[in-house]
């Protein structure tokens, strides 16, 4: 569950932070969305090892609670 | 540091490397073959043995006209493609994308010609070379989905590199330690830190790399969707500069061999290719491409323009930025394309270190819990586990091997060469669960394969062709490459097997069996 959830978690998140970017600085998106490509991978990685290293701090509930916020924040940038 | 994270750390690296290992070790394995797809290809294509570039060239623009007016002739033409003799491939070689009947995809149409008589020639057989590669790139399965679970291994792969890297805090030390006279569990042990270790910065860039070209498909129009408030047509200009449009003017253009000569004189050197842009079209433009020079980039371009003849782009990318820059070094990067042979070598003995590091870590895993005090599952389970771990191993090196023999039994066909590879990998893989040793099944098969390797050259000779060495002193170099590459490998494979243990050294439980 704790994988599952972290996996998923990490997903959202290094999908959503290249585009969450390009919406503060709008004048660099086509660059910020390349390397929202190239790091996308990265970041999901490093998400998971950081939700194992910090285990206490991320219950699976509250990951999946994250889940949901940043699929919400998904659907605004929509 | 934490001693409790560290372990829970470690315990992610062991059970993501466990549970995924052996695809990773497929992945990685068939990485190593496709980096020789052209050149197998080269050596596949019996029906050009005894072409060569020569002296004499036959003149690029009747060949050319003649190409699309056929192809126009098959459907819309989306793009046309002309790729100019090379030592691998000595023809003139046209390549169109038509849109296919459904219009989702595109479809290929392609000739080629004698280098000296312009004459058009069979079409080649490219059944092993496009199995081996197509195997890597998506595993067989529709492309996007294929690609994105190949992508998958990346990123396992990368987890299991930096979740290694955090728990192996005495990197360095590790790098000088390999105690072949300890335990067998140690021998594992230190030959997978050890090749882990050396071969870091490979591993890791072929992950990153792995990944991006993996999910690149995917990922496009996720984050242009979400970046571009779904207008996907924007998105992809932005990220995927266009020239403009067709002017819907038409105007004459100038012969192809004009426009090389200005693209050769530019730069001293010869294109390897030309696209041609709005044929036709007072807009036109031959887009010649030349090889990457040694550096992390996809190739040089240089834009003629098809009614002037004027030098109108010349770039190293299609954009400058720093992103760019990263975006066009990935796929160099991971096929090792921006050098030359020297470092496919590398490449090659780097790939087989990976493939070896994955090898040891399962086998690592394996002997902690069943002559461990790790396990708690029973001694049948793990022997069963160590067994299926030989078979898939060792059968993916026998299969790969042995379909460079379907051609030369059968027509060469794309489904017959992957049915052979899946028949032989899983005959293989039955063999070893069956078989109670799995050292002894490991010395086996990968002596089968071996021996198989060296027999290339004598397959060639059986079918008729010259040997690999004559060809080489004809000055056809890559068909004879694989060929003597082949008999070297193979040999090299057999003096390693000669020092593979037959059973597990001090193991009381196997020598009963």
């Amino acid at each position: 569950m704790r994988l599952l959830s972290a996996f998923l978690l990490a997903l959202l998140a290094s999908i959503l932070f290249a585009p969450a970017l390009a919406q503060i600085m709008p004048d660099h998106r086509a660059d910020l969305s390349v390397w929202g490509l190239i790091l996308a991978p990265i970041v999901w990685v490093a998400l998971i090892i950081t939700v194992y290293w910090y285990e206490s701090r991320f219950k699976p509930a509250v990951m999946l609670g994250a889940t949901v916020v940043l699929l919400a924040t998904g659907l605004v940038l929509l | 540091m934490d001693r409790e994270r560290t372990k829970r750390i470690y315990d992610l690296h062991a059970w993501s490397g466990v549970i995924c290992g052996l695809f990773v070790f497929i992945v990685s394995f068939s990485g190593i073959l496709a980096l020789f797809g052209e050149e197998i290809a080269a050596w596949e294509d019996r029906s050009a043995y005894g072409h060569s570039l020569g002296d004499a060239q036959y003149p690029v623009a009747g060949i050319m006209e003649q190409f699309l007016a056929e192809a126009k002739t098959q459907g819309e033409l989306l793009s046309t493609s002309m790729l100019f003799p090379t030592a691998v491939h000595p023809f003139y070689r046209g390549l169109g994308r038509l849109r296919s009947e459904s219009g989702d995809d595109s479809k290929t149409f392609s000739r080629r010609w004698h280098v000296g008589t312009g004459e058009v020639l069979p079409a080649p057989s490219r059944a092993l070379s496009d199995w081996l590669v197509k195997f890597h790139a998506h595993l067989m399965l529709p492309r996007t989905p294929g690609r994105a679970v190949v992508g998958l291994a990346g990123v396992l792969l990368l987890l299991s590199i930096v979740t290694g890297i955090i728990t192996h805090r005495k990197l360095f030390q590790e790098m000088f330690t390999w105690r072949l006279d300890r335990s067998v569990r140690l021998k594992w042990q230190d030959t997978h830190k050890i090749i882990g270790v050396w071969g870091l910065p490979f591993h890791l860039a072929i992950s990153v790399t792995g990944c991006f070209l993996g999910f690149y498909a995917v990922l496009l129009p996720v984050i242009a969707l979400l970046s571009f408030q779904g207008d996907q047509d924007a998105a992809y200009v932005a990220l995927v500069p266009q020239g403009p449009p067709p002017s819907g003017i038409s105007a004459e253009m100038i012969p192809l061999d004009q426009a090389y000569l200005i693209a050769e004189r530019r730069t001293g050197i010869a294109p390897t290719s030309v696209n041609t842009i709005h044929w036709g079209d007072r807009d036109g433009v031959y887009r010649f491409f030349y090889p990457p020079a040694n550096k992390l980039i996809l190739g040089i371009q240089i834009d003629v323009s098809a009614v002037t003849g004027d030098v109108v782009a010349q770039r190293l990318t299609d954009r400058g930025t720093p992103a760019n820059r990263a975006l066009t070094a990935m796929m160099p990067l991971h096929y090792g394309t921006f050098g030359g042979y020297w470092l496919k070598g590398g490449y090659t003995l780097l790939g087989i270190g990976l493939c070896v590091v994955v090898a040891s870590g399962l086998m690592m895993w394996l002997e902690r819990r069943r002559y461990g005090n790790v396990g708690r599952r029973s001694d049948r389970f793990y022997a069963f586990l160590g067994r299926l771990n030989a078979g898939v191993c060792t059968g993916l090196c026998l299969a790969s091997v042995g379909v460079f023999y379907v051609g030369a039994v059968t027509t060469p066909d794309l489904a017959v060469t992957g049915w052979s590879f899946f028949a032989l990998w899983g005959l293989t893989v039955v063999w070893g669960l069956w078989r109670p040793n799995p050292y002894r099944t490991t010395r086996e098969i990968l002596g089968l394969s071996s021996l198989c390797l060296t027999g290339l050259p004598v397959l060639v000779l059986v079918q008729g062709q010259e040997l690999g060495l004559s060809l080489l002193i004809d000055g056809q170099f890559h068909p004879g490459a694989v060929d003597i590459a082949g008999f070297s490998a193979g040999l090299a494979g057999l003096i390693v097997v000669l020092f593979l243990p037959d059973q597990r050294p001090a193991d009381k439980r196997a020598g009963q069996r």
